[in-house]
């Protein structure tokens, strides 16, 4: 009798809620990572959301700016001389880069030959660049400077050129990319915004968000 | 010499059911990888711009070993287990190995097809956009190695737990 009991209990301790022990051991490590790992991220958006609830605040040692909460940001990269933070709209068919360039020598040595001064070079010449990049991959784009000229950024003057890139094929598609580069230096580094879109449509309406909630908060430091 | 050939036909079994263990481990990774249902959860949730910082990375990484690489593993392990039966504690350390060197061939692979084969300066890049796995050998290695090794065992023994129930159950039968 003791014997059958004994079996019983051991049949009891194998099973949880009716499963075999390691499905339920399966299911539960699933339940444990999902919301350990969803408290995480939802305590880390809870402490840095704006007012209103609908932007992120974002802080570096040299900038600050607030970005709409469901774009799709990646880890801010940094090491001595760059800070680096990207990220696409919620949507996925628009970027927007922001480069930081801890000191003028190190911009000096990324532009070398270029004068830090002139604004309107840096951003051509980064239009090219990025023109070049999808020439590699797609012979027929073409590249249309649409407008150049200048605003304030966080109470420095920036240089800013608009520009369109038509015929890009990838993955059979054709896309055109439509885009602005803003550079500016600052007291001893300098900043490259990037922000282009790869959907016709919906250039004017992003572009009016980016304007709006990125580039008229973002804050470069005193100093930085 | 019967007996020889006995054990090498079965070393070779075993070691053909730890390959397709091994592999079903690497493909379920592939897929789960690219479904990128982690970035549709976070989305749905209103919260990918968190993301943004370093807690929130790794929050998402915690999420990616519950929903990718401890159910890949289980897969893994749940035809692993069925297929052999013997010294499991031993024999199902291995999937896990092999969906690991079938990952990094993989990548080699692609990188050679796409012709960055001399610059290998991509291939944790392409590791980690493959199979989710990076160059942080703690977080991008080592755990979700761990972690899919542990469902390599949970899905080895969910088959074998079937029948240690019957054995118990004909013992009591005998009992009775």
């Amino acid at each position: 009798m003791d014997t059958c009991a004994g079996i019983g209990v051991m049949k009891v301790k194998r099973k949880i809620f009716g499963l075999r022990l390691p499905i339920a051991i399966f299911i539960i490590l699933i339940l444990t990572f999902f919301s350990t790992g969803y408290l995480l991220i939802y305590f880390t958006l809870l402490r840095n959301l704006s007012e209103d609830g609908e932007c992120i605040s974002f802080e570096t040692d040299f900038f600050r700016f607030k970005f709409p909460r469901n774009w799709y940001a990646r880890a801010k990269w940094e090491n001595d001389s760059l800070c680096i933070i990207n990220m696409l709209t919620t949507e996925y068919d628009s970027f927007f880069g922001l480069i930081y360039y801890k000191s003028w020598e190190y911009a000096q040595s990324i532009f070398s030959g270029l004068d830090l001064r002139d604004g309107l070079l840096i951003t051509t010449f980064e239009v090219n660049r990025f023109y070049g990049e999808l020439h590699k991959r797609s012979q027929n784009a073409t590249l249309q400077f649409l407008r150049n000229g200048s605003l304030e950024v966080s109470g420095y003057s920036a240089i800013y050129t608009i520009f369109r890139i038509e015929n890009v094929a990838a993955e059979n598609l054709q896309y055109n990319f439509t885009g602005i580069i803003i550079y500016f230096l600052t007291g001893r580094g300098a900043v490259e915004i990037v922000f282009y879109t790869w959907i016709d449509r919906v250039w004017e309406e992003r572009y009016e968000t980016f304007k709006a909630k990125i580039l008229e908060l973002l804050v470069i430091k005193h100093g930085a | 010499m019967g007996l020889n050939e006995e054990v090498r036909k079965i070393d070779l079994r075993l070691l053909l059911h730890l390959l397709v263990g091994g592999l079903l481990c690497s493909v379920a990774l592939f897929f789960l990888k690219n479904l990128i249902i982690i970035d549709l959860l976070l989305k749905s949730l209103n919260c990918l711009g968190a993301l943004i910082f370093e807690e929130a990375q790794i929050g998402k990484k915690i999420i990616s070993f519950g929903l990718i690489y401890l159910p890949s593993g289980f897969l893994g392990g749940l035809y692993t287990g069925y297929k052999i039966k013997e010294r499991l504690k031993i024999n199902l350390v291995f999937p896990s190995i092999i969906a690991l060197l079938i990952s990094a061939i993989y990548t080699t692979v692609i990188l050679f097809i796409s012709g960055y084969i001399g610059s290998l300066q991509f291939f944790p890049i392409l590791l980690g956009y493959y199979f989710g796995l990076s160059a942080d050998y703690l977080m991008g290695i080592i755990a979700p190695f761990l972690v899919m090794t542990t469902g390599v065992y949970l899905g080895g023994y969910t088959v074998s737990w079937k029948v240690e129930e019957r054995i118990e159950e004909e013992i009591r039968f005998l009992k009775e």
